[in-house]
């Protein structure tokens, strides 16, 4: 059979309970393994400030999942994922169409290595300031004529 | 006569702003960019949360797609806003 690489990231209520969580996390887990899917990498990035409030959520408690799964898993993933009251935001994306499971094993765990070095698994140091690359709000400034 | 004192002018001024105009994606061989790390993500939009368009920034045509399309995916899972209020 066919099968894809996926990456699923979702976001959960961040005032959960542990055995909750648990709960949302095995349940999507089986779904993988049920739908004819291998887990790759499962991780948990904890909670997070979301960039604008969902549901009046300031935080989410953020999961990442990466599989080789057949192309009707997502579907089931998600029609399951929007069935949880406590979840609150969903993305999948397909990384790769007919893959090797093994190769994307290892290409999976290097790249998480990768990326755990450079960010940190979840890390929450957003308090940097945004330095735009030449941001032109200097030049409209300068062009603004002042009117008396 | 004004008018190529005019763009002369200009071209003064344009030769003040030079500034590297290299793609920084390209520097560094990038073949895609990570919609999951908002760090790099963030020197791409102003503070009002809006892509940087690339004559700004100086990303590659191909790069800045694949930039586009990973900022997109931030703001749906909310690492980078859509609208950002100062």
């Amino acid at each position: 059979m066919i099968r894809h690489e996926y990456e699923t990231i979702y976001v959960t209520r961040p005032d959960l309970e542990e055995a909750e969580q648990l709960r949302i996390d095995e349940k999507l887990k089986g779904i993988v393994a049920n739908g004819g899917g291998d887990l790759l990498i499962f991780e948990q990035w904890g909670k997070r400030k979301l960039a604008y409030p969902i549901r009046r959520n300031l935080q989410g408690s953020y999961q990442f999942l990466q599989y080789v799964a057949p192309a009707e898993l997502p579907f089931e993933l998600e029609r399951n994922m929007n069935l949880e009251d406590t979840l609150i935001r969903y993305m999948t994306v397909k990384l790769g169409e007919n893959v090797d499971v093994e190769a994307a094993r290892t290409a999976a765990l290097e790249a998480t290595e990768r990326r755990i070095a450079r960010l940190g698994v979840g890390s929450e140091d957003e308090d940097e300031g945004d330095n735009d690359p030449d941001s032109d709000t200097s030049n409209d400034d300068a062009n603004d004529s002042e009117e008396t | 006569m004004s008018r190529s004192n005019n763009t002369q002018v200009e071209n003064v001024m344009r030769a003040r702003r030079r500034r590297r105009k290299n793609c920084p994606f390209c520097a560094d061989k990038v073949t895609s960019i990570d919609y999951k790390d908002p760090k790099l993500l963030r020197r791409f939009i102003t503070e009002r949360g809006k892509i940087v368009p690339r004559r700004v920034s100086g990303v590659c045509a191909r790069h800045q797609r694949g930039l586009a399309l990973a900022i997109k995916r931030g703001r749906h899972i909310a690492f980078l806003p859509f609208l950002a209020t100062e």
